[in-house]
């Protein structure tokens, strides 16, 4: 009784939606005549627009569809805030984040910058970009090279820093680089206002994320948990078997400058010099300390949004700040030294790439003009310069795809000075004083053309703001005048 | 495989899987064998319980334990002195707030703001610095990228509301302010050649001074956040008149409370003389001090410290321009400081006239406070309201003044200005 109960319910509804169908049919039909010309959507081609890679193990054409949707995604939203929020909301969970490679920025394991420079996809370079030659400053390395001299002597004798004053070694040589640094800003100040103008903070973290081609991509833990139980109900998404995976890192800076224009680019993007070949790595990531792990994405380029000085200008990295790079015995010589430039161009290029996403760019939107920024390794006394471009944040392709490459010039640990003997350095290194002077004296510049492509016209970002805090109002209390009787 | 207790357990995940394996699986151990290269040594191999046995245990010495070092004690150190000596540092308060401080220096209060500087104030122009100024106040305050949690506060408008605050510290934010205003007003004085031929910015200086007040030795530590020293003094704050006319001055004591009452005895010390440099250099003589105070501290606690400062560093530079015997100076010496809050700034100005503290009669010093110079007005939150206007940490009431007086006393003494 209740089976033919059952059944005759179903065809009610069978017989019901039959009827409509029909109806709507006929309304179409009438539709239809009326008109004459109709549009189809647009067609999709194999492939997006642009270069994508071809090997379809490596990236499936769907994938390719799947990234270019979400670049289209991003350019929809008018506002980098609503970006930066787009981007931690949507692509990880709430509980457990996104599953990324934490990649240290100090590298402990020995022989690994061949690893770090396939990761950052960066070439290195001996010497300095061709822009600081050209440089007209010889007048005022010449006004400041015994100011130099003098503020050497009065840091290593006659002010006291040292052991019995409880000051750490990291300390010391923090209060040294800053005493140079103020020195050079208060001297120049007046005639490159850059300096002036610009903010300058200490001890601050560098947060960055991206996603590096080949590299393999396993699939999630709860669908591998799916397939062991019952392998016929999963359908596995095209995004998960890509080759290609994300990184997240944080570095640390002893001291920043930033500056509100960019500085200007070392080398055109359509030089030779930016498709330069870097070294081949083959070998899984963990072998060189960089672990798999559930964690939140974050970009910070040593600021918070709204700070109208968003470029990067200088970073300083004190080398007696960690205790794996001052200690020289622990490992053979020269390791050392590598694991110290890895260090540099770790940094460089995650703070270039946090500046980026704070100019409205990721790793789904390309950068359309290079970004540049220097950095300086010390404790004072020995010094490694740093000039770092960075090409691209398109990692996730391969070569063919993206032939540009990430370029960091690099000059290393040279001594500005061997002693100090009754109160006169001795063996003072004048190239040294010269570039590192040059790096302040660099002027950031006007690139000539936008530099937010990518937002709308009539965006909120795109007004210039002088003024963020309202001026004293002078409050004049008015008191009425009680006229008594005089009766 | 041996059947442990481990295996058996029922929690374990492989369970299922692990009965079926022991029912098909038989399991056979293998015997050991030497590795040929010790075969054809010809090693002889003992098992580790008949190689125990064979031995004595009573012959095995045990060797002693060392003797434990012993702790080094303060009397051998050679800075150490059996009569302690008081000493003053950064984190010591005074009760009776300034007359306690002025006791200590044997200074008298003077009003205002010196007529040198005064006159600076209305004859120098500051230039258009108001959207760089308010660039370094947000950069301090909301731009820096710091995220900890902050120390536990307390509203008295809603007493008992459980505040859980992140964000940037305070001591940090001052830090910032500071670093910045010095990095822009020390650039303006050296637009002035005889400035830049004269003065020099120092980062963290070192003070060590001491000077003795009715037979008992105080000594003044202290690092500070920068220092403009110079060539010469700065020009004297009043005239000589004034200073012949302190003699008949009085100073209001704390009687019968001792004015050396909060300073801390030590039995370690030396004399020091170290004003920012150890030995007499061409530029070692104090004008501005930048100090700041990273306490919770009120603001007479803030300028207490100033003047303590600043007399050590005017007596360290006048031990070594006259000696240890002189009583009253021929030539006052005359000493500066800015310290500051989170928005205000406050100065004070110290003249040394004798460095005679045996007894309160005779010449006195002079010091002028000048406090709360307002840069702006922080509104923290509200979060217990429900308007939005309450959740976020207002900024509000800008004032350009207190930067012109801080312009003036960067540029006190200067010639040609």
């Amino acid at each position: 009784m209740a089976a033919s109960m059952v059944v005759g319910r179903k065809l009610l509804k069978l017989s019901s939606t039959l009827v409509f169908r029909a109806q709507e049919a006929r309304l179409l039909s009438s539709q239809v005549s009326v008109q004459e010309d109709v549009k189809y959507p647009p067609i999709r081609g194999k492939y997006p627009p642009g270069e994508w890679p071809k090997n379809e193990e490596d990236m499936h054409p769907d994938v390719c569809w799947e990234w270019y949707d979400k670049g289209q995604e991003f350019r929809s939203l008018p506002t980098i805030q609503e970006r930066l929020d787009h981007m931690e909301s949507t692509y990880f969970d709430k509980d457990y984040g996104v599953h990324t490679y934490v990649y240290p920025s100090l590298n402990l394991s020995p022989n690994s910058l061949e690893f770090q420079q396939f990761v950052t996809k960066t070439a290195l370079i001996e010497g300095m970009p061709n822009v600081y030659n050209l440089l007209d400053v010889q007048k005022d390395i010449d006004y400041l090279t015994p100011l130099l001299k003098e503020k050497i002597v009065m840091n290593t004798t006659l002010m006291r820093r040292d052991k019995n004053n409880f000051i750490s070694k990291r300390e010391t040589s923090h209060e040294f680089i800053k005493d140079i640094m103020m020195m050079v800003i208060t001297c120049m100040g007046g005639k490159y206002r850059h300096l002036v103008e610009s903010s300058l903070n200490e001890q601050v973290d560098i947060h960055a994320h991206w996603n590096r081609y080949k590299v393999e991509r396993l699939l999630p833990q709860e669908k591998r948990y799916q397939t062991y139980w019952s392998p016929d109900k999963i359908t596995i998404k095209p995004s998960h078997s890509q080759y290609n995976h994300c990184f997240l890192s944080q570095g640390k800076a002893d001291l920043l400058l930033r500056t509100e224009l960019p500085l200007p680019e070392f080398v055109s993007m359509n030089d030779e010099l930016s498709t330069k070949e870097y070294p081949p790595f083959d070998y899984f990531p963990n072998q060189h300390r960089t672990r798999r792990q559930w964690k939140k994405l974050k970009v910070s380029p040593g600021h918070n949004f709204g700070d109208p000085n968003s470029f990067g200008y200088l970073a300083v990295l004190n080398s007696n700040d960690d205790k794996w790079l001052t200690n020289t015995r622990s490992y053979p010589r020269g390791v050392v030294h590598n694991m110290k430039r890895g260090w540099g161009m770790n940094n460089m290029f995650l703070w270039t790439v946090a500046q980026a996403h704070y100019q409205g760019f990721n790793s789904y939107n390309n950068i359309t003009y290079p970004f540049t920024s220097q950095g300086i390794i010390t404790d004072g006394k020995r010094y490694t310069f740093m000039a770092y471009q960075l090409n691209t944040l398109h990692l996730w392709k391969d070569d063919a795809a993206e032939p540009l490459v990430n370029l960091c010039w690099h000059k290393d640990n040279q001594k500005l000075y061997d002693t100090v003997e009754d109160g006169e350095v001795k063996g003072f290194n004048e190239e040294v004083c010269a570039q590192l002077l040059k790096f302040f004296l660099i002027r950031p510049a006007e690139r000539g053309y936008d530099l937010r492509p990518t937002l709308p016209e009539d965006s909120t970002d795109r007004i210039k703001k002088n003024a963020w805090i309202e001026d004293k109002v002078e409050i004049v209390e008015e008191v009425e005048e009680i006229v008594f009787d005089e009766s | 495989m041996r059947l442990t207790g481990v295996l058996c357990v029922r929690e374990n995940t492989h369970y299922r899987q692990f009965k079926t394996m022991w029912k098909s699986y038989k399991f056979k151990e293998q015997r050991l064998k030497l590795p040929l290269p010790l075969q054809e040594k010809n090693v002889e191999i003992i098992r580790g319980k008949d190689f125990l046995r064979g031995l004595d245990t009573k012959q095995v010495v045990v060797a002693a334990e060392p003797d434990p070092v012993p702790t080094p004690s303060l009397k051998k150190h050679p800075n150490y002195h059996e009569k302690p000596a008081l000493t003053y540092t950064n984190e010591i308060q005074f009760i009776e707030g300034k007359k306690q401080a002025c006791l200590l220096t044997k200074s008298r209060e003077m009003e205002g703001v010196p007529a040198g500087i005064l006159r600076l104030m209305d004859t120098l122009e500051l230039p258009d610095v108001n959207s760089t100024i308010q660039k370094y106040i947000m950069n301090s305050q909301v731009w820096d990228p710091t995220n900890v949690k902050l120390t536990k506060r307390i509203d008295k408008e809603k007493i008992g509301y459980k505040f859980r605050e992140f964000g940037i510290p305070r001591e940090r934010a001052m830090l910032n302010l500071m670093t910045d205003l010095v990095r822009l007003f020390v650039s303006m004085m050296n637009l002035y050649p005889s400035a830049r031929e004269n003065r020099r910015l120092l980062t963290r200086p070192f003070l060590g001074s001491h000077y003795r007040y009715k037979g008992d030795l105080i000594n003044i530590r202290a690092r500070s956040e920068f220092l403009i020293s110079s060539r010469e003094f700065l020009p004297c704050f009043a005239d000589t008149d004034a200073v012949k006319e302190s003699v008949d001055y009085t100073i209001p004591d704390m009687h019968p409370v001792n004015p050396t009452i909060d300073l801390r005895m030590e039995n370690l010390y030396s004399e020091q003389n170290i004003p920012a440099f150890r030995v007499p250099f061409e530029f070692d003589k104090p004008q501005t001090l930048f100090h700041l105070n990273k306490d919770l501290s009120k603001l007479v606690h803030r300028q207490n410290r100033a003047l303590m400062f600043l007399l050590g560093y005017a007596m360290a530079a006048a031990r070594r321009k006259y000696g240890d015997d002189v009583t009253d100076l021929p030539e006052p010496i005359c000493v500066q400081c800015v310290n500051m809050n989170e928005a205000t700034l406050n100065f004070t100005f110290f003249q040394l006239n004798t460095m005679d503290f045996s007894s309160d009669s005779g010449v006195k010093n002079f010091v002028w406070f000048d406090s709360g110079n307002h840069l702006f007005a922080k509104h923290l939150t509200k979060p217990w309201l429900k308007d939005p206007e309450f959740k976020i940490n207002r900024y509000d009431s800008y004032s350009e003044e207190p930067l012109k007086k801080l312009l003036a006393v960067v540029m006190y003494g200067l010639s040609n200005l």
